[in-house]
């Protein structure tokens, strides 16, 4: 295997490492960092540290956009519950709206896209309703890719609003229902915790919040930000593991949630890749219940070590293109049945959209 | 050394192989391209641009080169490489050259916020700045042009740079782009000057480049206050006429033809704000060049 | 004569640069940037502390104005607190 250098997780896991750096050192950190997504993390990391001109200028700018960032999720939650107060509904925040709200660890220096929420089912359709009355339209989809949000996914299509372009995602489960793992929305639900501003505004408990994010990870296909998720990750665990209780009741909630495989690769990939201080006792427990049989266990080390690494070419050996297109293959496999899924893949490759999508180069008019 | 201390053909076979690093404005940009038109353009226009050593910080890696694919035998096209990803689309391969100079102004307007980024040129002299913001149809680069070859100082044409630490501007002395008629008009107007090839762009008529002034270029770490905002209008036959616009009016002007005013959020206000205190905010309309150079240099700071 | 109940947009938390007549404003609960004129910028500064009957605002404008409260006054200030609304800066709910 080629010598990767991963500058990236060893300045996360040891900021001090930065006081020896050379320029070209600085120069692999920025580049390896922009690609993971993660530039605003190091610059919270190395807040007390001195960078020099050229790398402090990419830190502050990822700073910047992550406070922008934290302030359009705050303001856009606000419309959500404006909207969705008057009927009553649950709204239960996930992933990066629930940090800003939580005030957790991963909301420091994190990009965010889209808003997620987390709804019952059954009221899906008031849900949506409330939402196009207040901006929030669907997108032009084809009847192919709304059957396949509606029925097969755990979510309606993606709404954006019309004036702001914001986007959220509506869920009504944490998995898609052709998963073969069922954890029960309702649990989710009642154990949600209300955000303190606003009442009928919930981000999941401590737990579910962590199971969370290792199946969000440990389910989905496209790893590019596979190590910044690993990165929400650790923080979580972390933090909510300064109350000694936790790791137990975090393996008996990831059986009580049929989550048992994703839990445990999430304490495993932590530990070897970011140090995450998880107890043996627990690293045990979550094996005996959520360890895969040993030859997929070897193999998904394999992909998981690569796809892991930081999405850029000084951490790839001839093996990741693959890796990552395993994990992609698999994230599908593991979300729709079968005979579903071959169509499926043809159809998005025929689409392209595994591959980004390409704008038009941008020229300023000239004149 | 500067890039103009290689040969073409050595600076061709360093730009297809580990790249050239140099320096332009406050930004370290590694480029690499097989391309030989790209080679010739960065030899003719950045020639007085200082070259980087290789272990310094870049602040860009951009790749111009054909993409992949069996297309590159039907249709020849250049694709912009960033770092390895590609975000936009392929151009027909001669355009390569303005392809750079597109893209460049991406890298900076999209990433580099520790400046408010404004659409517009930025002209000095006697260590005061004038920004020209620049709605389509002003005539903007023209008249960057013109004053650039009359004695003021070239910050940039397209992309005012205003520091959130301090509110200065920050000069990115780079090609001036010329569109149609404007490149003969200054073939004429500045006849000293350095142009290089018109590139055809079927869907906005033909783009040339001219090269900026040497003392710009080595100039480009004085920084300066912005002392007017001067919003150009040309049209054919029409007396210079400077009026005043209020601040609040082209405060918010600014704010709109800014990439990253809306990112920035109280930083860029506060920034924009702060500058406008300082600067007198006008339209001007005109239609003769050396009736527009000698408003601009009549220009006095009003005693605040 | 309205009994409407003009009121500030939750959240609303404005930075204010004035020039003259006019008046920038940023929100920093929205991220949006405005320009007022200075009479608008007057109403938004009324309503800072608690909600305000339309009659209200207008008489006490008219006062600071020193002017008569007649047909044309009423709907120059009706229109900018109609602007204001649509800018998102202001409300009027449904008593």
């Amino acid at each position: 295997m080629k010598q990767t250098h991963n500058l990236l997780v060893d300045v996360l896991l040891t900021p001090s490492l930065v006081t020896d750096f050379s320029n070209a050192d600085w120069d692999l950190l920025v580049r390896q960092a922009n690609h993971s997504r993660l530039l605003g993390r190091v610059d919270y990391r190395l807040a007390d540290k001195q960078v020099p001109e050229g790398p402090a200028a990419h830190l502050e700018a990822a700073r910047r956009v992550t406070q922008r960032q934290r302030q359009a999720v705050r303001f856009e939650v606000a419309q959500i519950r404006h909207a969705l107060a008057p009927l009553g509904v649950p709204v239960v925040l996930l992933k990066g709206a629930a940090y800003v709200a939580a005030g957790l660890a991963p909301a420091q220096g994190r990009i965010f896209s889209d808003i997620d929420i987390l709804v019952p089912k059954t009221r899906l359709e008031e849900v949506e309703q409330a939402m196009l009355l207040h901006g929030w339209v669907g997108g032009h989809h084809d009847a192919y890719d709304e059957e396949y949000y509606r029925n097969w996914m755990h979510e309606i299509p993606p709404l954006r609003h019309v004036k702001r372009q914001t986007v959220v995602d509506v869920h009504h489960t944490i998995l898609p229902e052709t998963c073969r793992a069922k954890p029960d929305p309702d649990k989710l639900m009642s154990a949600a915790n209300p955000v303190s501003e606003h009442e009928d505004v919930f981000t999941l408990s401590s737990l579910d919040i962590v199971l969370h994010s290792a199946t969000h990870l440990f389910y989905e296909g496209e790893l590019e930000h596979g190590l910044r998720d690993l990165v929400d990750l650790d923080a979580l665990l972390r933090h909510f593991s300064k109350d000694e209780t936790f790791w137990d009741r975090l393996i008996e909630r990831a059986a009580e949630m049929d989550l048992r495989r994703p839990l445990y690769y999430a304490l495993r990939y932590t530990q070897r890749i970011l140090q995450t201080p998880v107890p043996d006792a627990t690293m045990r427990a979550a094996a005996a219940i959520g360890k895969p049989p040993t030859p997929l266990a070897w193999l998904m080390d394999a992909l998981f070590g690569r796809a892991l690494m930081p999405d850029h070419s000084s951490c790839d050996d001839a093996l990741t293109p693959l890796a990552r297109w395993l994990l992609y293959i698999r994230s599908h496999y593991l979300r729709m049945p079968f005979h579903l899924l071959l169509p499926h893949l043809v159809r998005k490759a025929i689409k392209k959209r595994f591959s980004p999508v390409q704008a038009d180069v941008p020229k300023l008019e000239d004149n | 050394m500067n890039l103009d201390a290689l040969s073409v053909e050595k600076l061709q076979q360093k730009l297809s192989t580990e790249g050239v690093i140099f320096r332009t404005g406050p930004f370290t940009v590694c480029l690499q391209s097989p391309i030989e038109s790209v080679a010739r353009g960065i030899h003719l226009l950045y020639g007085q641009y200082p070259l980087v050593e290789a272990g310094e910080f870049v602040d860009f890696y951009v790749r111009l080169a054909r993409p992949r694919g069996l297309r590159r035998w039907l249709k020849p096209q250049v694709e912009f490489g960033f770092d390895g990803n590609h975000p936009f689309k392929p151009l027909p391969l001669v355009q390569a050259f303005p392809m750079f100079e597109w893209t460049f102004n991406w890298c900076i307007a999209n990433h580099m916020h520790r400046y408010l980024v404004v659409h517009g040129a930025v002209v000095e002299r006697n260590g005061m700045a004038a920004i020209l913001p620049a709605p389509p149809g002003s005539g903007k680069s023209t008249l960057c042009a013109a004053l650039v070859s009359r004695g003021w100082r070239l910050f940039s044409d397209e992309l005012a740079l205003i520091s959130l630490h301090d509110g200065q501007l920050v000069p990115l002395p780079r090609p001036v782009s010329l569109k149609n008629e404007s490149i003969d008009i200054m073939k004429d107007y500045a006849a000293d000057a350095v142009f290089g090839p018109s590139y055809l762009d079927t869907k906005k008529g033909t783009i040339g480049h001219m090269k900026s002034p040497l003392e710009s270029v080595e100039r480009a770490g004085e920084h300066a206050k912005a002392t007017w905002i001067v919003m150009p209008k040309y049209a054919s036959g029409v007396e210079a006429c400077l009026t005043p616009v209020s601040k609040a009016k082209m405060c918010m002007l600014l704010a709109e033809n800014s990439f990253n005013y809306s990112l920035l959020g109280e930083a860029g206000f506060k920034i924009l704000t702060e500058m406008m205190d300082g600067c007198e905010s006008y339209r001007f309309d005109y239609s003769h060049l050396d009736d527009a150079i000698a408003t601009f240099d009549a220009l006095e700071p009003t005693a605040e | 004569m309205s009994e409407r109940v003009w009121q500030l947009v939750d959240g609303f938390d404005p930075l204010i640069h004035v020039w003259d007549s006019e008046s920038v404003i940023y929100d920093r609960f929205s991220g949006n940037t405005h320009l007022l004129d200075v009479l608008s910028l007057r109403l938004v500064e009324m309503l800072a502390n608690d909600g305000m009957s339309e009659n209200r605002l207008i008489s006490t404008m008219a006062d600071e104005l020193v002017v008569e409260v007649d047909d044309e006054f009423f709907s120059y200030i009706q229109m900018r607190l109609d602007a204001l609304l649509k800018l998102n800066i202001a409300q009027s709910p449904n008593v």
